[in-house]
């Protein structure tokens, strides 16, 4: 096992800059294109996990102001 | 100061200003962590985008570029979580370059896989304090917390990042 100098090292070694990491093409205009996009799909599980979140308010009422403080 | 006001404001213009300084570190950043630069572009967007879009939580006095490296932190580990890994199991590294010295390229990734499976609060302290080799006062003062608890997630993180690695094969 390597002492804690040696294995900061280590990891120091795996994160070094790799060459030609400049980025090539100007990214602006992908930029605006991803921001005319706006927010991308929701996965199901996310629908999925709001529809049981609603369910559940809608069963036990009382668990409302509790999740309102946690928001 | 003004700038980062309009940014807040939603302004484009200074939006664009941001993203012209920043992104050539906000790259070579993410290019570090997933050693692809296609990817890199893809996530340096991606990070973009979210920056943007949470702009109405940024805190001025904390500066914008290490909170957009922090975003960048999450997404580009995030990436390296879900995409097809370089070292995933422990016959994939060999047992040449998985002993101790080895500083082999296998041995590189089965780190940086490590990196990705850490908690983000254990994650945040080891790029700054470990790879950035930041001050433990200005490591704290970003990611506002105290030194005692940048210390103490500092040594959770190494230890956590030893155990992972020996799962995947590598003797740290």
């Amino acid at each position: 096992m390597k002492d804690d100098n040696e294995f900061r090292d280590l990891l120091r070694e795996a994160f070094q800059p790799p060459a030609n990491a400049e980025p090539g093409p100007d990214l602006w205009p992908r930029m605006l294109r991803r921001l005319d996009r706006g927010e991308t799909r929701r996965p199901w599980l996310d629908w999925v996990l709001a529809a049981v979140a609603v369910a559940w308010m809608v069963v036990f009422p009382e668990v409302i102001p509790s999740l309102m403080y946690h928001l | 100061m003004e700038l980062l006001e309009q940014f807040v404001r939603g302004d484009l213009d200074a939006f664009e200003t941001v993203f012209r300084q920043l992104q050539p570190e906000v790259y070579r950043w993410i290019v570090r962590i997933v050693r692809d630069p296609a990817a890199a572009e893809d996530l340096t967007i991606e990070t973009f985008w979210r920056v943007y879009r949470a702009r109405a939580r940024f805190d001025p006095e904390r500066g914008l570029a290490p909170w957009a490296r922090r975003i960048a932190t999450h997404v580009a580990f995030s990436h390296l979580k879900t995409a097809r890994p370089e070292v995933s199991l422990t016959r994939d590294v060999p047992e040449d370059r998985a002993g101790a010295g080895s500083t082999g390229e296998a041995v590189h990734s089965a780190i940086r896989l490590a990196f990705a499976g850490l908690p983000p609060k254990l994650r945040d302290v080891a790029v700054l304090a470990l790879i950035e080799e930041r001050p433990y006062a200005e490591v704290g003062e970003t990611l506002g917390i105290s030194v005692g608890a940048v210390k103490s997630r500092q040594f959770r993180a190494v230890r956590l990042l030893r155990k992972k690695l020996r799962r995947l094969g590598v003797e740290p």
